[in-house]
């Protein structure tokens, strides 16, 4: 990260140099007629995503196997786990940390991370009921994501053009929107037990809980975006090797920006049917469930290091979380036990999925141009010079 | 004759002492010094209005310093009170690190009473506060009688090791034994938070068809199990908090939640004022630890 600070100063300049010449903003052929080579082949949607269907599978593979044994042991246990209703309670806990989690994977796929997702889940859903009180429920929603894009604008901006450590511009930005969300509400609960926004986590259409669809909306919309999408492409650039994608003309600014708006506005969505679930706003609530989000994305199999993984991880490992929560629930384990079995069970989890992830790996062999990562992160494609190099 | 004479010289003599006593105590007056940690809690606020009324009443000159939850000011605070030459220091601690300006106090001939936060390490005549093994006693006495001992019992549990939360859990154990009737179907802990408490509870409903009382540390998680007893529509499970919060209160109005446990604040200032009286008239003996009782709020 901090080898490509100095140069980082470039990007606007980059961007300006592409937009004026050389690279339109939005149109096809530029950018991708430059990456799109047999050497960096990976970077094309299309092509990436071939391999990627495949290659995310096998990397969901080592926690998809951890989660199907937690499950089967569960079932054994409780007789109660394996029902219906339980399992779609289970989804249905599960769906505000994946909402939140599906931010945070693409913010960690560049590289950074996000710390303030949970003080953002709570001045994002103070923000709602406090704007519906007086302007009604549809303004008090957009009012309340809008603030959690904000967040995430801010934190991006600290990130891309403070060069300000993503853990240490996070980290205060947590402390501060707390601290906002307690000065908004004066530290008392916002209750709202009537009102059309109470359908976000009470509703259901069919047998399935709102939260349920929207957790399948955000998950497929997300995946659609880091799988479909020139942006997509970038994310995965930018995490991977931000000098290259900076030399291909990618604006590392942009991106990161872009990502943590996301992970914010993501962060409030979830914090909106949090408040729905409760029919009302605590300024203390969300703490610690960025870290529950940050196990999501890890337990899934994206790399803190950036460059590498995706939804479909994420979703696994929101699950793993969430099941076990119940499970522990459902058995009464004693609170203390909790704590070392789900460390322990997270733990384990990794090292299976990474001693999978080797075994890939080594099957793949040298057929693979670059061993460094699983998915052949777009590492600096030969050749690829931006004019004027 | 010469007995009864004796006897009426000598009622009168006191009754004059008293007087004159009285009267030096009225001119004098008595000056009390009250550090409180903060001001922003209405918990706090209460503690200072009862030091406050009762001070006034009792016709003492009364200095109430706010340290802003701040060790540092607090220290200066008292070593203030201390120049003014304060009869007796009352002192609601922002941290265990004021023992030293206690003791300085102490060593000025001071008395030293704290409400609520034991301090420990400082001379201190009395303390006056609540007892959280004490609450989780009579929470669970509360629920078991309201059972008319029997049922299945939910227990929420606050912080894992928080201390409040120890010493509520232990409380609270003290007493199921002597219900054979009660059974503790499950034991999990809601963190404390509304949100926490939704999920832990939507999965003990899961788990348990049968479940005759929830017991909760405080109101937030009370108000999670709620929720959570709301959505799965579930009836007849009597829901308890602590705290007595605003929102909470209103549920035990409508009948939502069964009970919430009230701290008194209030007493607890009064009873500082009362004891500080004492200490000057020796008309009682001032307790070392006075545990206050709680209320319990019910529809």
């Amino acid at each position: 990260m901090s080898e490509q600070r100095p140069e980082a100063r470039d990007d606007a300049s980059a961007v300006g140099r592409f937009e004026g010449s050389a690279v339109p903003r939005t149109t096809e052929p530029p950018i991708d007629r430059i990456i799109e080579r047999p050497s960096s082949a990976f970077l094309s949607p299309r092509s990436r995503d071939e391999g990627s269907a495949a290659r995310q599978l096998l990397r969901g593979y080592g926690s998809l196997i951890g989660l199907v044994l937690i499950c089967l042991v569960l079932s054994l246990l409780s007789d109660r786990f394996l029902t219906t209703s339980n399992l779609i309670n289970v989804t249905r806990q599960v769906s505000i940390n994946a909402i939140v989690a599906a931010g945070m994977t693409l913010v960690i796929i560049t590289g950074g991370i996000d710390l303030s997702v949970g003080s953002t889940i709570a001045l994002a859903g103070c923000t709602a009921l406090l704007v519906a009180r007086t302007a009604g429920d549809l303004p008090g929603m957009a009012a309340g994501i809008l603030v959690g894009a904000l967040v995430g604008v801010f934190n991006g901006g600290l990130v891309a053009w403070g060069r300000v450590p993503p853990f240490i511009a996070t980290l205060a930005t947590m402390t501060i929107v707390r601290g906002a969300a307690l000065v908004l509400t004066n530290g008392e609960p916002i209750v709202k037990s009537s009102g059309a926004y109470l359908w976000l986590g009470q509703a259901s259409i069919g047998p399935m809980p709102v939260p349920i669809l929207l957790m399948l909306g955000v998950l497929l919309g997300t995946h659609w975006f880091l799988a479909r999408t020139r942006w997509g492409i970038y994310v995965y650039a930018v995490g991977g090797n931000a000098e290259a994608a900076r030399l291909v003309g990618i604006s590392l600014a942009r991106i990161q920006i872009l990502v943590y708006a996301l992970a914010g506005a993501l962060a409030a969505l979830g914090g909106l049917v949090l408040a729905a679930r409760l029919s009302s706003a605590q300024p203390n609530t969300g703490v610690g469930f960025e870290l529950d989000a940050i196990a999501a994305v890890v337990l899934g199999g994206t790399s803190l290091m950036g460059g590498e993984g995706g939804i479909w991880g994420t979703t696994v490992g929101a699950f793993i979380i969430g099941v076990l929560n119940n499970g522990f629930n459902l058995l009464n384990v004693s609170p203390f036990y909790q704590l070392i079995a789900k460390g322990s069970v997270i733990v384990l989890a990794v090292v299976v999925d990474q001693l999978l992830k080797r075994r890939a790996m080594a099957a793949r062999g040298p057929a693979t141009p670059t061993p460094a990562r699983s998915d052949g992160g777009p590492v600096a494609p030969a050749g690829v010079q931006p004019a004027g190099r | 004759m010469e007995i009864r004479r004796w006897h009426v010289v000598a009622v009168a003599l006191l009754a004059v002492g008293l007087v004159l006593a009285w009267a030096a105590a009225g001119q004098a007056g008595m000056k009390v010094g009250f550090s409180v940690s903060t001001q922003v809690n209405p918990f706090y606020k209460a503690m200072a209005d009862g030091v406050r009324d009762q001070a006034t009443a009792e016709g003492y000159e009364v200095t109430i310093l706010n340290a802003d939850d701040k060790l540092e000011k607090q220290i200066a605070d008292v070593e203030d009170l201390i120049q003014k030459k304060i009869d007796v220091l009352i002192i609601n601690a922002t941290q265990d690190g004021a023992a030293a300006v206690l003791n300085k106090a102490a060593d000025a001939g001071i008395p030293v009473i704290t409400l609520q936060r034991a301090v420990p390490g400082a001379k201190v005549v009395s303390h006056i506060g609540t007892d959280n093994v004490v609450i989780g006693r009579e929470g669970a006495e509360w629920i078991a009688k309201k059972l008319n001992g029997k049922g299945n019992v939910v227990v929420m549990e606050g912080i894992p090791g928080a201390a409040s939360s120890e010493d509520r859990k232990k409380g609270s154990a003290e007493i199921w034994p002597k219900y054979p009737g009660i059974k503790i179907v499950s034991q999990q802990s809601g963190k404390y938070d509304r949100a926490v408490a939704l999920g832990v509870m939507e999965n003990i409903l899961q788990a348990q068809p049968q479940i005759d009382a929830v017991f909760c540390f405080n109101d937030e998680m009370a108000m999670g199990a709620l929720a959570a007893v709301k959505a799965a529509k579930r009836t007849g499970i009597a829901i308890t908090g602590m705290d007595a919060n605003k929102d909470a209160r209103e549920a035990v109005a409508n009948g939502e939640l069964a009970m919430t446990i009230a701290l008194p604040p209030y007493d607890i200032g009064k009873t500082g004022v009362i004891f500080a009286k004492w200490l000057q008239t020796k008309e009682k003996p001032v307790p070392a630890l006075q545990v206050m009782p709680v209320s319990f709020i019910t529809k």
